[in-house]
C-alpha cells in the first residue's frame, strides 16, 4: 500500500515570476522618473500645481502640451519691474516672489546675458544725454546713434546735430531717413519737464514716432519711460523731481497705447523704495554712471529674451 | 722711504684719482644722451589712473573701450597703436585721453582731431551746460614722444603739474 500521507512539498517557484515584477517594477518607477523630471521644472511649479511634493506628482495631471511652452512666454514684454536687479524695490519684489518666478527672474537674466551688444548693431537709439551716456558706455557705437545732450522732440525735428557725413550737419529726424534699421528705442522727457505744456510734449512726441514710422514702416518702435533722478535732486529741483517724471511716464504710456508701439517701463529698474533713482546710479542725480548703463544694457536685452518667448 | 718719495706717491695716487672721476663724468654724460635718443614709454594706464586721482575731477569718468575712443575722436585704428579713454557720464565736460600715435603723421591727424574734439564739445555743452565751457577753453593737448594726452578738467595747472611730474619719471 502506498503511503498516500501528504508531505509539504517545498514550494516551487518559476525561477522568472518575481524576476518579472521586479523587472515590472523597475519599469514603472522608470517611467514615472521620466516623466517628473521631464515635468519638474519651474514652469509646472506654479499655484496650479501646488508647488512641492506633491506638485511634483500633482503635475501628472495637468501636464498638457501648453505646459510645454517657454516658460517666459506669458510674461508681457516691457513688464518685467517684478524681475528688477538693480536692488531696492526690485529687490523686495524677488523676496515676495514665488519659486516660479524666481525661476523665471533667473532664465531671464541668464536669456538676456547670452545675448551680445552686438545684437543692437541694428538698432538705433534716440534720445538725449542718458541715452548718448548709455550709447558710449556699453560700445554701441556701430548702433544708430541719436543720443544728443540736451534733444527733445522739438529738436528732434528742428536742431541740426548729425553729421551728414560731407562736413555739414542735419536734425535726427532727416538723419534716420537715410539709414535702415530694426529697432528704433527712443527716449525724450527729461529736458521737457520745464514745459509749460504737457500735452503740446505728447502731441510732439507723437509726431517723432509718426516720423519714425513713415520711413520705417517695418521697424519696431520702443518709447523708454523717462528714469527717474536721486532723491536729493528730486527733493530740490522743482521741474526735474519724481512726482512729475512719474506723471509724464504715464501720459507716455497712454500715448504709447494709442499710437500702438511697445513701451518699456525702464524706469521701474532703476527705482528705490521712496521712488527716486539709487543713490550709487549717478552723481549729479540725473545722468547714470557706466555700471547703471550697463545694467540698462542688461534690461534691454533681458527685453530682447523676453520677446523671443512670447 | 724718505718724506720726497711719500710725496711723489700721494701726487701720483691723487692724480690717477682725479683722472678716474673725470673719466667716469664723461662716461655718465654719454649714458644720459643714449637714454634721451631712446623710445618713450609710458604706462597709459597708471598716468590715467594718475591723473583721475590728482585732477580733482567733478565728475565721474570711466573707461571706454578702444572702439570708443575710435569713435568719439574720429580716428582710424591705423593711426594710433593704443589708446585709453576715461569718459564722464555727461554730467561734465571732464574727459582724460592718452593715445600712443602710430607715427609723426598720425600724431598730427589726432591731436587734429582732438582739438576738433574740443569744439565740438564746446558747441554740445553751450546749450546744455555752459558753465562747462570754460573748462573747454582750458582743455590740455600735451605731446609726449609719440603720445598725447589731451585733459578736460577744472584745474588745469593741477594737470599740467601731474603731466610734468610723469616726464621726469620718464627721464
Amino acid at each position: 500500500m502506498t503511503d498516500t500521507t501528504h508531505t509539504k512539498q517545498p514550494k516551487q517557484t518559476h525561477p522568472t515570476k518575481y524576476g518579472f515584477f521586479r523587472l515590472l517594477f523597475f519599469f514603472v518607477s522608470g517611467v514615472l522618473a521620466v516623466i517628473g523630471c521631464y515635468a519638474y521644472p519651474a514652469p509646472a511649479l506654479d499655484a496650479k500645481t501646488g508647488g512641492g511634493f506633491l506638485g511634483v506628482f500633482g503635475q501628472f495631471f495637468v501636464f498638457t502640451e501648453q505646459d510645454q511652452r517657454d516658460p517666459l512666454s506669458d510674461v508681457a514684454v516691457g513688464t518685467v519691474k517684478a524681475y528688477a536687479g538693480g536692488g531696492g524695490v526690485g529687490s523686495q519684489l524677488l523676496a515676495k516672489n514665488t519659486l516660479a518666478e524666481e525661476r523665471k527672474i533667473s532664465l531671464l537674466r541668464q536669456r538676456g546675458k547670452d545675448i551680445s551688444n552686438s545684437y543692437f548693431h541694428h538698432s538705433a537709439f534716440i534720445g538725449d544725454s542718458r541715452t548718448e551716456g548709455f550709447l558710449l558706455y556699453n560700445g554701441l557705437t556701430r548702433a544708430g546713434n541719436y543720443g544728443v545732450k540736451a534733444l527733445t522732440v522739438d529738436g528732434f525735428f528742428q536742431k541740426q546735430v548729425i553729421s551728414n557725413g560731407s562736413g555739414g550737419k542735419i536734425t535726427v529726424a532727416e538723419a534716420i531717413q537715410h539709414k535702415e534699421y530694426d529697432t528704433f528705442y527712443v527716449m525724450f522727457g527729461m529736458n521737457e519737464l520745464g514745459w509749460a505744456s504737457e500735452k503740446t510734449f505728447i502731441a510732439k512726441y507723437g509726431q517723432v514716432i509718426d516720423t519714425i514710422r513713415r520711413y520705417h514702416p517695418n521697424s519696431k518702435i520702443v518709447v523708454q519711460s523717462i528714469l527717474p533722478v536721486s532723491a536729493e535732486k528730486s527733493a530740490n529741483d522743482p521741474v526735474h523731481n519724481n512726482p512729475k517724471i512719474v506723471h509724464y511716464n504715464t501720459l507716455i504710456e497712454q500715448m504709447c497705447v494709442e499710437k500702438s508701439v511697445d513701451y518699456f517701463n525702464v524706469a521701474a529698474r532703476f527705482t528705490d523704495e521712496e521712488g527716486a533713482l539709487f543713490a550709487e546710479a549717478s552723481t549729479d542725480g540725473i545722468h547714470l554712471n557706466k555700471k547703471y548703463c550697463n545694467l540698462w544694457m542688461d534690461y534691454l536685452k533681458e527685453q530682447v529674451a523676453l520677446d523671443s518667448a512670447t | 722711504m724718505g718724506r720726497k718719495n711719500y710725496l711723489r706717491l700721494f701726487l701720483t695716487f691723487g692724480l690717477l684719482l682725479g683722472l678716474a672721476v673725470v673719466v667716469s663724468a664723461c662716461g655718465e654724460g654719454q649714458d644720459r644722451e643714449r637714454d634721451v635718443s631712446a623710445p618713450v614709454v609710458i604706462d597709459m594706464a597708471a598716468l590715467s589712473s594718475q591723473l583721475q586721482k590728482e585732477l580733482g575731477l567733478e565728475a565721474e569718468l570711466a573707461p571706454v573701450e578702444e572702439e570708443v575712443f575710435a569713435y568719439v575722436y574720429d580716428v582710424v585704428p591705423e593711426d594710433y597703436e593704443e589708446a585709453v579713454l576715461l569718459l564722464s557720464t555727461g554730467a561734465a565736460a571732464d574727459e582724460i585721453c592718452i593715445v600712443q600715435a602710430a607715427d609723426g603723421d598720425s600724431k598730427k591727424a589726432i591731436k587734429k582731431q582732438m582739438e576738433a574734439r574740443i569744439e565740438a564739445q564746446k558747441e554740445s555743452f553751450a546749450s546744455y551746460l555752459p558753465e562747462e565751457v570754460a573748462k573747454l577753453d582750458e582743455a590740455i593737448i600735451r605731446e609726449i614722444d609719440a603720445y598725447l594726452i589731451l585733459i578736460v578738467c577744472a584745474n588745469p595747472e593741477q594737470g599740467n603739474a601731474v603731466l610734468e611730474q610723469a616726464i621726469e619719471n620718464l627721464n
